[in-house]
């Protein structure tokens, strides 16, 4: 994933070998996740700006029936540390 | 689309449960959002039968999954309110985000991969007991002989329910979901004698936790929370109850989708790395839900040029989505190779079956292996004799006789 914008609180990504498209990761976050048209899910974006989407993301993440989402720290969060990180 | 039009047979009446594939592909054809009078209180009532409508319902919102909250009058006076005044009422299946989201975190944070290889040995292991009983049988039924013993078992064990319940547990699982449609009126007591095994299960699990399933969702903790004493008694009865006669219902229907299709059958025989992908078109095939529960519309919506009253209950046909040509090239042929598109035999959307991991390895071990012990096969009753249980959302065999050494043995 290249880095954007250095700012990026986390990064999320569907694995796309444990994918099984089941659209509850869609279906909980239009805005965050999308079904190809072979039926399997992708990020929209990829990049979480703010608290309440790296949550969200989380919650799908939990809430995925093959943990295939992952939610990892954004390459800024990484390198600074949560305490720094600043709205 | 036409008002006057009527499927060939009456839907939800006795040809349509042993036969409802005629129904379905007349109406993909003719009425794709087709209402009718639900034969419990004649409650209007629109069913969905294509692959495209019935993936967009289950991902849309505005099908909510709380029949009590946003169901109209007659779907509540009907009484088609799931678990209404059990602990049931809040379970993870008939509720919405957020109570939704909660609830199938902390339940999913147990199905560690740790946990799930641990099954494989218990599933493993009661297939292979339960065949060697089979076995000794020589002429058996699938449903209760083999598939009802392995599914309760497995969910039984898994819970870690202890063993002189077990015979318990397969009783009352046959009364909350009947064979017979007289029965219906023991249904809530079925229900009710789950949630007692569940109430029970968890105090003895909190008093002594051990390394099962009942032990780690009463551990679960997700930032900080967990799940009420309620809430855990109404996941412990959702598992029973969701994941149970489920299973058994598949494993008929597979078994017989195989018995059907000897070439298949021999292919699975002969190709075990086919396991996987024939475990998928078994599923696509003959899932053993018919429909997905209730969902109601929370306001009014047009869906495909259809316009629906807010607290419309809606049913989605995921037996009739898997068989939709637009979808499926050939759609009613079982081929294990086929591969391509996601069915839907598990749901879709946020309510997409949470027992999945567990369910796939019972099918994927329970199926092969009868196969294997057994390779000659055979019905002990002719084909048309077999029947389907009389359930609008569950299809499952009632009965299926077998014969372990085939046709010409005693
Ligand atoms: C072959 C066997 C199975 C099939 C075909 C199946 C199918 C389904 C389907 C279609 C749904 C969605 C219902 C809806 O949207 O209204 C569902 C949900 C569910 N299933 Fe399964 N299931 C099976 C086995 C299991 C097992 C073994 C478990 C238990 C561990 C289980 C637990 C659940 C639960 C808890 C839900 C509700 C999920 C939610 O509301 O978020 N199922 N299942
Ligand atoms: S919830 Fe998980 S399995 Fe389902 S579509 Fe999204 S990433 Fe794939």
């Amino acid at each position: 994933m290249t880095a954007r914008h250095v700012d990026a609180r986390a990064v999320v990504r569907v694995d796309a070998r444990l994918c099984r498209g089941t659209g509850l990761c869609q279906a909980m976050s239009p805005a965050l996740f999308r079904l190809t048209r072979a039926g399997y899910a992708i990020p929209v974006d990829g990049e979480l700006y703010d608290d309440d989407t790296v949550r969200l993301a989380r919650s799908v993440a939990d809430c995925c029936p093959m943990g295939a989402v992952e939610v990892l720290p954004g390459d800024d969060a990484d390198a600074t540390g949560p305490e720094s990180a600043g709205t | 689309m036409t008002l006057s039009a009527a499927p060939p047979v009456p839907l939800f009446g006795s040809d349509y449960f042993q036969d409802p594939y005629p129904v379905f592909a007349w109406l993909r054809d003719h009425s794709p959002v087709h209402a009718f009078p639900f034969p419990v209180g004649g409650v209007r009532t629109w069913l969905v039968t294509r692959y495209d409508d019935v993936r967009a319902v289950l991902a849309d919102p505005r099908f909510s999954s709380e029949g009590g909250t946003w169901g109209n009058p007659e779907f509540k006076a009907a009484g088609l309110v799931s678990g209404a005044g059990s602990v049931l009422e809040k379970a993870v299946t008939v509720v919405d985000p957020p109570a939704h989201t909660r609830l199938r975190r902390l339940a999913m944070s147990t199905f560690t991969p740790r946990r799930i290889a641990q099954w494989r040995q218990t599933v493993e292991r009661v297939v292979s007991s339960v065949l060697d009983a089979c076995a000794a049988r020589g002429e058996f039924d699938v449903m209760d002989d083999y598939a009802g013993p392995v599914s309760s078992t497995v969910m039984g064990e898994i819970l870690g329910l202890r063993i002189e319940r077990h015979r318990e547990l397969v009783d009352a699982l046959a009364q909350a979901f009947p064979s017979d449609a007289a029965r219906m009126d023991r249904v809530p007591e079925g229900f009710a004698r789950i949630c007692g095994y569940a109430e029970e299960l968890v105090a003895l699990k909190r008093r002594s936790p051990a390394d099962d399933l009942t032990s780690a969702l009463i551990q679960a903790r997700q930032d900080g929370e967990q799940l009420t004493e309620e809430e855990l008694v109404a996941m412990v009865a959702a598992m029973i109850l969701a994941g149970s006669d489920t299973v058994r219902a598949f494993v008929g229907n597979a078994v017989l989708a195989l018995l059907d299709h000897p070439d298949q059958a021999r292919l699975l025989r002969e190709r075990p790395e086919l396991e996987a992908d024939a475990l998928e078109e078994l599923l696509r095939y003959e899932g053993a839900l018919t429909t997905a529960l209730f969902r109601v519309t929370t306001e009014e919506l047009e869906f495909r040029g259809t316009v629906l009253p807010a607290g419309a209950p809606v049913i989605a046909a995921l037996l009739s989505a898997n068989r939709d040509p637009r979808q499926f090239p050939d759609p009613d042929r079982l081929d294990l190779t086929r591969g391509g598109p996601r069915h839907v035999g598990f749901g879709h959307g946020l309510h997409n079956c949470l027992g999945a991991a567990l369910a796939r390895l019972e099918g994927q071990l329970a199926v092969p292996a009868l196969l294997r012990r057994f390779p000659a096969l055979t019905l002990a009753v002719p084909r048309g004799e077999l029947r389907y249980i009389e359930n609008w959302a569950m299809r499952r065999l009632v009965r299926l006789p077998v014969r372990a050494a085939g046709e010409g043995a005693a």
